[in-house]
């Protein structure tokens, strides 16, 4: 059978378990005029010949991409043709000769030729259900003892926490599914059926696009997490806040570039952050409401101990104890309080000023060079106010 | 024999010894002599023959003696005789039984 120079490419649907079928398509395809050329990942190259009834049959391969030379030439003495390698798993061989043998004359050899490749889609099955089950255990062990790391990875957002479940989900019955076609497969071989069965490519077709779209729609709902993620409420603990912010929250945040010494962001409206801080004033939680303002000062002249631009954050106070507790301290250290306009323009490199109320006093606490604190109140002007029209005035 | 067999030896198995016990062989000339002696009710499919011979070369009841280019031929070794042997010793027990079951 002579084949030609024109080519099509027709979607390979098939599972490595899908041996009947897929043998049962290609002669199909051959009695159409279409021989098998090559395979890459889910696409059949084809050439056009002259429509024929012939035979094809599939031989486990050893991961190699080509039978050896003296091997196909052996087999194109007994009727068959070296086709196509497919995914490095299987030699397919064609043969236009009735009278052939066939390419596995009796079904125990196949079965003992088939053994390690069934072998090792088992493992691959068993594994991939395997870790399935670990990532679900994971996620759960996460979500029971919240104080683990992992949680603070994961418990970014409800929906992100969806996803994962998802994913779990699918992958395991992605798994068992593949196990249940391997065992299929398994007993297939072993109970000698080597003959071809009905075509059934419409079937494999069916089954490989709802798996691939299955795998399309995770994975789009997982990269799309972060998005939905962000419109809704997020709540991220930090334990450490010291500095620039951990990694874990940088990660999180929309537009956010972590300079040498400090962080810069340019989000708004970004939700609930909890941020436990242990190297501001005392070891409290401050719950981040809202707004995070960052504002670029271009005509701060730039030098070591002075970075070209300031953050001013609002917090509001989640403990009255904290309130107490600085008023306290900025009382011994600064009695009288400080001058906010004279802050504004002496934020050193590095330093972060944050503004707290609990509704009688307001007060400024600036973190200076990643560890020292100094705070500084004024009774005599509206911070929030003042803040914003800073903004205002450098946007 | 090898602790890998199980189980009897299958009918291609069994001439694919039987052609080795003649003299050494390659390939092609084993799946012809198989052929001729079982007068074409046997035909070796060529992914039978390989794998058999890949298999009897890992027990190491064959080895490859000559290697021509691309043709290799194959000995049977003593195991494989043994193997052989054996095997049809077996079916010499099961005609037996049958033809008492027949009587």
């Amino acid at each position: 059978m002579k084949t030609g120079q024109v080519v099509v490419r027709k979607l390979w649907p098939f599972h490595i378990y899908d041996l009947e079928e897929a043998q049962s398509w290609l002669e199909a395809q051959a009695a159409a005029g279409w021989y098998l050329a090559g395979i890459t990942f889910c696409v059949a190259k084809f050439r056009r010949g002259t429509p024929q009834k012939v035979r094809y049959r599939m031989e486990p391969s050893g991961d190699e991409d080509h039978p050896d030379t003296g091997k196909t030439e052996t087999y194109a003495a007994y009727g068959w043709n070296w086709a196509a390698t497919w995914a490095g798993k299987y030699h397919i061989y064609l043969s236009a000769d009735d009278s052939s043998a066939e390419l596995f004359s009796d079904s125990e050899t196949l079965a003992l030729a088939m053994k390690k490749r069934i072998r090792s889609e088992l493992i691959g099955a068993v594994i991939e259900v395997g870790m399935a089950a670990g990532y679900f255990l994971i996620l759960l062990y996460s979500q029971l003892k919240s104080e683990h790391p992992l949680w603070s990875l994961l418990d970014d957002g409800t929906l992100r926490m969806v996803y994962s479940y998802l994913l779990v989900t699918f992958l395991f019955f992605s798994g068992c599914l593949r196990l249940h076609h391997v065992m299929k497969l398994r007993g297939c071989v072993l109970g000698g059926r080597v003959e071809n069965g009905d075509i059934q490519h419409r079937r494999c077709f069916r089954r490989r696009v709802l798996t691939f779209s299955g795998n399309m729609a995770i994975l789009l709902l997982i990269l799309s997490s972060p998005f939905w993620s962000f419109k809704a409420e997020k709540t991220t603990e930090v334990t450490d806040y010291g500095g620039a912010l951990p990694f874990l929250l940088i990660q999180d945040l929309e537009d956010v570039k972590v300079e040498s010494n400090g962080l810069r962001i340019r989000g708004k409206d970004w939700g609930n952050i909890i941020i436990s801080s242990r190297d501001l004033l005392a070891p409290v939680k401050l719950e981040l409401r809202q707004t995070c303002i960052a504002v670029e000062d271009r005509d701060q002249p730039y030098d070591t101990q002075y970075r070209p631009y300031y953050w001013i954050e609002y917090y509001e106070m989640v403990s009255e104890n904290l309130a107490v507790q600085i008023a306290d301290e900025l009382e011994e250290k600064y009695p009288g309080g400080g001058d906010f306009e004279r802050f504004a323009l002496e934020t050193p490199v590095g330093s972060r000023a944050i503004y707290y109320t609990d509704g009688e006093f307001q007060f400024l606490c600036l973190q200076l060079q990643k560890r020292a604190a100094m705070v500084c109140y004024s009774g005599k002007q509206n911070l929030r106010e003042y803040s914003q029209s800073f903004l205002e005035k450098w946007q | 024999m090898s602790k890998h067999f199980t189980g009897p030896l299958t009918e291609t198995m069994f001439y694919v010894l039987m052609a080795l016990m003649r003299e050494t062989m390659c390939g092609i000339e084993i799946g012809a002599y198989v052929e001729n002696v079982t007068e074409g009710r046997v035909r070796i499919g060529p992914g039978t023959l390989y794998t058999i011979l890949a298999k009897f070369s890992e027990e190491t009841w064959i080895r490859e003696v000559q290697v021509s280019g691309r043709k290799r031929t194959y000995a049977i070794t003593e195991l494989g005789k043994e193997g052989y042997l054996a095997e049809v010793q077996r079916l010499r027990r099961c005609l037996c039984d049958a033809e008492e079951a027949n009587r």
